[in-house]
């Protein structure tokens, strides 16, 4: 029996996705209220957008719900459910991106958004905007790479692989970023 | 000091992705250059903040509500990937009287918080009854039947569209959300009656989702215009 008011263990985590998978929605509530939190994480610091890290939590539970039968049990759920979460968002904002680009040149290209991003003033810059709001303004491309890398520790080629780019503009995005954010930072 | 390090190099350092030689060459130049030492102690201060930014931000409460009624609803419209196999041997699973009321169920928890947002608005629930409910075979009097439900749809759907405003985003994610769930049991429901037109419980099941779909329209719009 597995007590909800406890931390479930890693065979507890075992045995409710093996629940989960055979169609208990108690026990994946479980595996919800464990993982939530650092799923959104996530979520609303690659998007900047607590709506769209809303919508984007709720997706990659409810995709989680129906591939439970695929984890294998080789990483920890958490990381599994992680990984399944950043797929989540970057699928959501590629599509956006591309319908984005049918009507507006897309703001990732390095140059014009450089340009634009460096010379717009930060919008609280005065105030020492806190780190987590700096991220949050970034352009997109550069923040998904800054989260990736500098807040949940992926490395450059693992990037490059997910977000189908050069290592060479990974490290370009990411060396903008951090620049942009030390600015609004007033660094 | 001239000659600074670069951005990029400033970065690679930080990164450790530098060569040997131009780890070395980078050292050197930072013992020497106030400028550089400060700039990289910045950069590394940047970095170190982030990778302490906590691992968990909590989500709204109510998320994991409308997470279950989702899952719960694919529970009926498509079994969950565990139990892929039972699906494949269930080619008749639709025209199962108890799967039926389960779907019946479910489809009423998914636009249990829709219906809940109309009754906070203290919208009169409406009963609403389309006309012609099939009969137990597929008939001209069920395809008239269709046709009329469709039109009721279409509108309410312009009803909704002008008063699209007044609703929330979140509000209307929901019905989009609640809307596509029933579609799919539309769909799958059509599609098994018309491989069983006698069927009479999936032909109720059908025209129940039906008047479900124009309930959640009627219910949204008079939300909106109130």
């Amino acid at each position: 029996m597995i007590d909800p008011q406890s931390a479930p263990t890693t065979d507890d985590i075992a045995a409710l996705v093996a629940l989960a998978a055979r169609g208990d929605v108690s026990a994946f509530e479980q595996l919800y209220t464990k993982c939530a939190g650092r799923v959104y994480a996530v979520c609303v610091r690659m998007t900047g957008d607590p709506q769209r890290a809303r919508e984007y939590t709720h997706d990659a539970f409810v995709r989680a719900w129906e591939r439970l039968s695929t984890f294998r049990g080789e990483a920890s759920f958490e990381t599994w459910m992680h990984r399944l979460t950043v797929n989540v968002v970057l699928t959501a904002t590629r599509g956006e991106r591309r319908r984005a680009a049918r009507f507006v040149p897309t703001p990732d290209e390095p140059a014009a958004e450089t340009d634009m991003a460096l010379s717009t003033p930060a919008p609280d810059v005065e105030t020492r905007i806190d780190l987590e709001r700096a991220i949050a303004a970034l352009p997109p491309r550069a923040r998904e790479v800054f989260v990736l890398h500098d807040v949940e520790g992926y490395r450059h080629e693992e990037i490059a692989d997910r977000l189908d780019l050069e290592a060479s503009s990974v490290r370009a995005n990411l060396h903008r970023a951090r620049r942009l954010i030390m600015r609004m930072l007033t660094r | 000091m001239t000659n600074h390090l670069t951005w990029e190099v400033l970065n690679d350092y930080v990164d450790e992705v530098l060569t040997p030689a131009e780890r070395a060459a980078a050292d050197a130049h930072v013992r020497e250059c106030e400028t550089c030492a400060a700039a990289l102690t910045e950069l590394r201060a940047t970095v170190a903040e982030a990778r302490a930014l906590p691992a968990t931000v909590m989500p709204p409460d109510e998320l994991w509500n409308d997470v279950r009624a989702t899952i719960e609803a694919r529970k009926v419209a498509h079994l969950p990937a565990g139990m892929a196999s039972a699906r494949s041997h269930a080619r008749g699973w639709w025209m199962t009287p108890g799967k039926l009321a389960a779907a019946a169920v479910v489809l009423v928890a998914a636009t249990a918080s829709l219906t809940a947002i109309a009754m906070n608005a203290r919208v009169s629930p409406t009963t609403v009854v389309v006309q012609g409910t099939p009969s137990v075979t597929v008939s001209a009097s069920w395809l008239a039947s269709e046709r009329a439900f469709q039109q009721n749809v279409l509108e309410l759907r312009e009803q909704l569209e002008v008063l699209h405003d007044h609703l929330s985003p979140a509000t209307l994610v929901k019905v989009e959300r609640a809307l596509a769930t029933i579609d799919l049991a539309i769909a799958e429901g059509r599609e098994a009656l018309l491989r069983d037109p006698a069927n009479a419980a999936l032909s109720e099941l059908l025209a129940s989702n039906y008047r479900q779909k124009i309930e959640l329209l009627r219910r949204m719009t008079q939300l909106a215009s109130s």
